[in-house]
């Protein structure tokens, strides 16, 4: 299933979500709206059909995924993110600046964010 | 002791597990993921120009298959703005996302979460000095 359809088949729950599963549902059905809109906004992902191009892109990903990650080509397995980290760094920064709401102690340093910019300067280097 | 962070699904995997996700975590996963890439090419194409976008465009009209056309996008892009535009759109999503969870947590459940981050920030901090020297 593509992010596309995921949009309409999965309409917002309007009811207060009491668990972690209906929370999480609830809230990702919320930002794939948030998506559509996004793209609805965007006249060079209209006008260029760029969307089926990704949907191809995502059904891959999608397929990698549930795949091992070894038997999957680098070809089909991820389209855009590949081993860039940022996405691993994106959720690790997040589950830190959440510290302010109770999870984690708000000390320390923002080892995400610091780790990310390390990344990105070894990198640069290696450019 | 839960394993460290290596790649997005295996997160996932950890975090939907520790909060006692009762679901397809895999159909969840894949979902969540492809949202994260469209932010992300969404992201990258709002921060071309115009005139960027025409030549872009351009580029994408001669492709003639898809697999020519992703090679476009992925020649458009560099590795650092693809890694920055996944980064920022994966934490503000991500937060949200934390945001909405959080409240439905039990106690063992947030210990064991910050557990698992906290050792997985460790490892991967010891992984970027060792790759550094």
């Amino acid at each position: 299933m593509t992010i596309e359809t995921a949009a309409h088949t999965e309409a917002p729950n309007t009811k207060e979500a009491a668990t972690p599963k209906a929370a999480l549902d609830k809230e990702l059905a919320k930002q794939v709206g948030d998506l559509e809109q996004r793209k609805e906004k965007d006249p060079f992902w209209k006008r260029t059909g760029i969307g089926a191009l990704i949907a191809l892109g995502t059904d891959a990903l999608g397929r990698g995924l549930v795949a091992s990650q070894t038997s999957v080509s680098g070809s089909s397995r991820h389209f855009f993110f590949t081993n860039s980290g940022g996405i691993v760094d994106g959720i690790g920064s997040a589950l830190w600046d959440i510290g302010g709401v109770g999870l984690l102690a708000a000390t320390g340093v923002a080892i995400y964010g610091l780790i990310r910019d390390r990344r990105l300067r070894r990198d640069g280097k290696k450019n | 002791m839960a394993q460290p962070i290596i790649n997005p699904k295996e997160t996932l995997q950890q975090i939907l597990t520790i909060v006692n996700y009762e679901g397809d975590k895999d159909a969840f996963i894949t979902k969540y993921l492809a949202l994260c890439e469209q932010n992300t090419l969404l992201a990258l194409l709002e921060n071309l120009s115009e005139e960027e976008k025409t030549v872009l465009e351009q580029k994408l009209d001669t492709a003639a298959t898809p697999e020519e056309k992703k090679n476009v996008l992925h020649a458009q892009f560099s590795e650092e703005q693809i890694t920055d535009a996944s980064y920022n759109e994966t934490k503000k999503s991500f937060g949200e996302m934390m945001q909405k969870l959080l409240p439905t947590l039990d106690k063992t459940q947030k210990d064991t979460l910050k557990q698992y981050f906290e050792s997985s920030a460790k490892a991967l901090q010891d992984q970027l000095k060792i790759d550094e020297v």
